[in-house]
């Protein structure tokens, strides 16, 4: 790619092009970063340099300097900035990371950052956790000063088109977690869960990312059993709710509990049919949700046969996650239209910015083209006797028509759909017309 | 044409038509939910014309010639607060078309003669039986449409077809107490309705003809059915899916008492 002149580029890799062991090699944390951000925007001459570091993607967006070979130049940026910040080279060479890297320009970089921040191209589609994580990215280049007026702008027109991609389309409104959509399916049995007692089974990972939504619908009781009681008292503890128990208490725990959420990693089963049967005998009919989320299964699916028990295991709530994640990407076509829109609209401003003073140029050049000939005019002979109120009347018509020429050129010179190569035209107003202001205002 | 007749015929086209736009969103998505809306406005007119049709005829009718539409009113009004308080948005789905099958049934029969009263007093106790008698059969009308929606919910979630899960619906759990709550409330009134009735006959009719009359039999076995229902769902703590088919067989039963014996008013009150 031979470019003459600078141009906005996004290089980088995310868990679509990279496997997960390359891109723990690509990322940086935040302090390292802020130190090698600003030597290799000096160094390769970039205008703008931001980076977005996360455990799904490495990406280094930027203006780069016109060059005759920018691949060359911004791979040897991408690959400087990571040999300085570990010792990637030695365990995976320079030619394979380069084969997981995409790179694009001008409006399919602009397209590409807008997705990554509206989280189209996350991993989750439709998490939230990538907006935060870019706005960090832009707060990081600010404060080590890589960031300059065209990448904050797109990094706010960025936010704002996230921001209504998250609020006009149903991107978020449905969870694709499997804790949550348990607790999805859950509501759809009992409707309003904060009438209801959770049980929780196990006190891992699974039951601790559970209990943290559970807690969201401010419940009735959580009661937390465990192989060993200690490790259900610390997640009693660090929820600061609930109550700790054996899994010897069980049997009567079920009687009480509406919704059963088990997650040990036991490897036989920890409920049996009978157990549960006793139980819903004394619950004399009320409907009870058994969510199994366990590998391998800890609950009977014998239960699912009793009446009133309701009997989901991790394939069940992977089918509601998947259907969530289905609306997700319905909802991801919405969002692109108004992504083409943001991206349309970056242009747009970037033209005009880039034109601006190239028009005020311009405007200037016509002012005092329009105000010379004006009192050359105004000092002949037959027009000397005018009283100021035409004097004023004349004036106004070249002011006006000065500002209406100004205006349209302004108009098609900022129009995308005109065709002009927004930089070049820049160059060319400037040099003409400063030129010619100069020169007019100094003849000798 | 009287403003009762207008009325009246606005009713039943009011439920015609209700039941025709609920039976479209009937197990769909939200898309038809804007549907639903229109359908329980409509429903809604229809109540109103079929109330004011009621309160008119009240002023010159025993409430015994107007069974059929006071019990199109009591139902309808009921399916309106189920939808409106307990979201039970598909409720109309079941009650329009009764309702418009009931309206058009007083139309087309003619209704026997009134009973004749004896003072201030019979006439109270007659009014308080048929009222009694006509919430009672509207609330177990409700209880046999929840317990339509709580079986296919949970065979739904039972064969575990989640996408298929109704959205104008609410959870299964809400919707077994609001059978709880039908089954209990009609249960009351049906037994007030025997009550008032029993008491009516013992002070004003002779019993020896129609004490053991086949409207007398069939309500008793109404009730009975009712009781027994009650009985499997807190005593014997019968499943909710029992409780929900046991009301379903009741209200075939209270049917035939109701089409087969106690329309036309044949066998007293």
């Amino acid at each position: 790619m031979s470019r003459s002149e600078s141009v906005f580029f996004l290089l980088g890799a995310n868990h679509t092009s990279a496997p997960m062991a390359l891109r723990e090699l690509l990322y940086i944390s935040e302090e390292p970063l802020a130190a090698l951000l600003p030597q290799i925007k000096e160094r390769y001459n970039f205008h703008e340099l931001v980076a977005l570091s996360t455990c799904n993607r490495f990406e280094l967006l930027g203006i780069a300097p016109p060059t005759q070979n920018l691949n060359a130049l911004l791979y040897a940026a991408f690959f400087e900035l990571h040999h300085h910040h570990g010792d990637m080279r030695s365990k995976v060479s320079d030619e394979d990371v380069q084969k997981s890297l995409y790179l694009h320009t001008e409006a399919d970089a602009v397209r590409h950052l807008y997705r990554v921040a509206s989280s189209l191209d996350s991993l989750v589609l439709g998490e939230t956790q990538i907006t935060g994580q870019f706005k960090d990215a832009i707060a990081l280049a600010t404060r080590i000063g890589t960031i300059g007026p065209t990448l904050r702008r797109l990094g706010q027109d960025a936010l704002a088109t996230a921001k209504k991609v998250r609020t006009q389309t149903a991107i978020g409104k449905k969870t694709v977690s499997i804790s949550h959509a348990a607790l999805e399916l859950a509501s759809k049995i009992f409707g309003d869960l904060s009438d209801h007692s959770f049980l929780l089974i196990g006190a891992g990972e699974m039951s601790r990312v559970a209990a943290k939504y559970i807690t969201n619908y401010k419940p009735k009781n959580i009661f937390i059993a465990n192989r060993t009681i200690d490790r259900a008292r610390s997640l009693v503890n660090e929820l600061n709710i609930g109550e700790a128990f054996g899994l010897e208490e069980l049997p009567g725990l079920l009687t009480s509990a509406d919704i059963v959420i088990s997650s040990t990693a036991a490897p036989g089963l920890i409920l049996d049919a009978t157990t549960v049967k006793r139980a819903q005998s004394a619950r004399r009919g009320r409907p009870q949700i058994l969510l199994d989320i366990a590998m391998p299964r800890d609950i009977d699916p014998a239960c699912g046969k009793l009446d009133d028990v309701y009997l989901f295991d991790i394939d069940d709530l992977q089918q509601v996650a998947a259907a969530n994640y289905e609306e997700r990407r319905k909802a991801a076509e919405e969002a692109e239209q108004l992504i083409q829109r943001g991206v349309d609209q970056f242009k747009s401003w970037q033209r005009t910015w880039t034109v601006k003073p190239a028009l005020a140029a311009f405007r200037n050049y016509l002012d005092e083209l329009a105000g010379r000939e004006l009192s050359k005019t105004l000092s002949k002979e037959h027009f000397r006797d005018l009283a100021p109120k035409q004097r004023e009347s004349l004036d106004a018509l070249v002011t006006a028509i000065v500002s209406k020429i100004a205006a349209d050129a302004a108009r098609h010179v900022t129009n995308p759909s005109a065709g002009f190569d927004a930089e070049q035209l820049a160059e060319s107003l400037t040099a003409l017309f400063s030129d010619e202001v100069e020169l007019r205002k100094d003849p000798a | 044409m009287t403003p009762e007749h207008i009325s009246s015929n606005v009713a039943l086209l009011g439920y015609a038509f209700a039941a025709l736009l609920y039976l479209v969103g009937v197990g769909k998505t939200r898309r038809t939910i804007g549907t639903g809306n229109v359908a329980l406005a409509v429903f809604t007119a229809a109540t109103l014309a079929a109330s004011y049709t009621v309160i008119s005829q009240l002023q010159s009718e025993q409430p015994t010639m107007l069974s059929g539409l006071l019990l199109a009113v009591a139902i309808s009004w009921l399916a309106i607060l189920g939808h409106v308080k307990f979201k039970l948005k598909l409720i109309g789905a079941f009650v329009a078309p009764l309702a418009t099958l009931i309206v058009l049934m007083q139309f087309f029969v003619t209704p026997g003669h009134p009973i004749a009263t004896d003072g201030t007093g019979s006439s109270l106790l007659l009014t308080l039986h048929v009222t009694m008698a006509i919430l009672g059969q509207a609330f177990a009308i409700l209880a046999c449409a929840v317990s339509v929606f709580y079986l296919w919910q949970q065979n739904l979630l039972k064969k575990k077809l989640l996408s298929q899960l109704p959205q104008n619906l609410p959870a299964i759990d809400r919707i077994d107490k609001l059978l709880r709550l039908c089954l209990w409330t009609g249960y009351v009134f049906i037994t007030l309705g025997l009550l008032s009735g029993a008491i009516y006959t013992q002070l004003y009719a002779p019993p020896s003809s129609w004490m053991l009359s086949a409207k007398v039999v069939w309500a008793t076995v109404v009730w009975l059915w009712y009781l027994a229902t009650l009985l499997a769902q807190n005593i014997f703590n019968r499943p909710s899916k029992r409780i929900a088919q046991m009301c379903l067989a009741g209200f075939l039963l209270m049917a035939l008492s109701y089409f087969g014996m106690g329309f036309f008013l044949t066998g007293g009150p």
